[in-house]
C-alpha cells in the first residue's frame, strides 16, 4: 500500500516533468522567426533527498542550444547588416514535432502506471467492504 | 487449506510483491529520459516462496539469508541489456508495458484469492 501510494507521487512528478519539457517545446516552435531565438532545451534528473535518490524525477536548468545561428539573407529586415544578412533563430521544426510526440508518449506510459497503481488502491480498498 | 490459513498470507505477499513491483516499473518509466539511468526490476514472486510450502529458511534477525520474504521487502536490481542510447538510458517503454500487464494481472489474482478464500470462511462461519 505504502508503495503504491509512492508510485502515484512518481508518475506524478514525471507528467509533471514531461509538460513542462512541452512547454518549452511549444516556446521553441513559437520563436522560430524570432531572430536570435536559441533552441531551449530540456534536462531531466532525479530527485534527491539525504543523498539518496527518491525515484521521483524534476526538469533541471533549461539550457540553450549553443549552436551557430543561421545566417538569413533579408535586405528588408529591420535587423540586416550591411551585407543583408541577419541571425534566424536555430530551432529545427522538425526536431521539435518528434521530441513533442516523444513527451506525449512518456506522459501517456506515465498516466497508464498513475491509472493502474490507482486502480490497484481502489481493488485493495474493495475488499474492506464485503 | 484453512488449518493456518496460510493462503491469506500466500495472497498477502503476492499483492505485496505486485505492488513493490509496480513501484519500480512506475521508476522506469519515469525515468526515460533521465540520462545514465538504468532500468530496475525485483525478483520474481516464485523465487521468494518455497514450492514444498515451507517457510524455507528462517530469519531472525537483520543479517541472515531470506531476509526478502521474512520483512516483505525486495530490493531493485540493475536488469536488461546495456544501454545503446547516446545517453546511457537502458529503459525500453516496451518490456516496461509488458511487466505493468504482468503486475496488473498477479495483484488481480492475489486479491480475488483473497476475496474469495473469505467468502469461504464467512460461510463456513455464518450460522446458516
Amino acid at each position: 500500500m505504502n508503495d503504491l501510494s509512492q508510485t502515484l507521487s512518481i508518475s506524478a512528478s514525471a507528467m509533471k516533468a514531461q509538460s513542462t519539457r512541452l512547454r518549452y517545446i511549444s516556446e521553441n516552435i513559437a520563436n522560430t522567426d524570432t531572430p536570435g531565438f536559441r533552441r531551449k532545451l530540456t534536462t531531466f534528473e532525479q530527485v534527491k533527498e539525504g543523498g539518496q535518490a527518491t525515484g521521483q524525477i524534476q526538469t533541471g536548468r533549461v539550457q540553450l542550444d549553443r549552436r551557430d545561428l543561421p545566417e538569413v539573407f533579408d535586405p528588408s529586415h529591420p535587423m540586416a547588416n550591411e551585407n543583408g544578412y541577419y541571425q534566424g533563430s536555430n530551432v529545427e521544426m522538425l526536431i521539435e514535432m518528434s521530441d513533442a510526440s516523444q513527451a506525449q508518449r512518456s506522459y501517456e506510459a506515465n498516466v497508464k502506471m498513475f491509472d493502474q497503481a490507482r486502480k490497484m488502491v481502489s481493488s485493495l480498498l474493495e475488499l474492506l467492504r464485503q | 487449506m484453512f488449518g493456518k490459513l496460510e493462503i491469506f498470507q500466500i495472497a498477502g505477499g503476492l499483492a505485496r510483491h505486485a505492488g513493490a513491483r509496480q513501484n519500480v516499473i512506475a521508476r522506469n518509466i519515469a525515468n526515460t529520459d533521465t540520462p545514465g539511468y538504468t532500468s530496475k526490476d525485483i525478483a520474481p514472486f516464485a523465487d521468494t516462496v518455497d514450492a514444498s510450502g515451507s517457510p524455507g529458511l528462517r530469519a531472525s534477525r537483520p543479517g541472515h539469508l531470506n531476509l526478502e520474504q521474512a520483512s516483505g521487502t525486495w530490493t531493485p536490481k540493475e536488469t536488461g541489456p546495456a544501454s545503446n542510447k547516446p545517453n546511457g538510458n537502458s529503459v525500453s517503454l516496451e518490456s516496461e508495458m509488458v511487466k505493468a500487464a504482468e503486475v496488473q494481472q498477479q495483484h488481480t489474482m492475489a486479491v480475488n484469492i483473497y476475496r474469495s478464500a473469505m467468502d469461504i470462511l464467512t460461510t463456513s462461519i455464518r450460522s446458516r
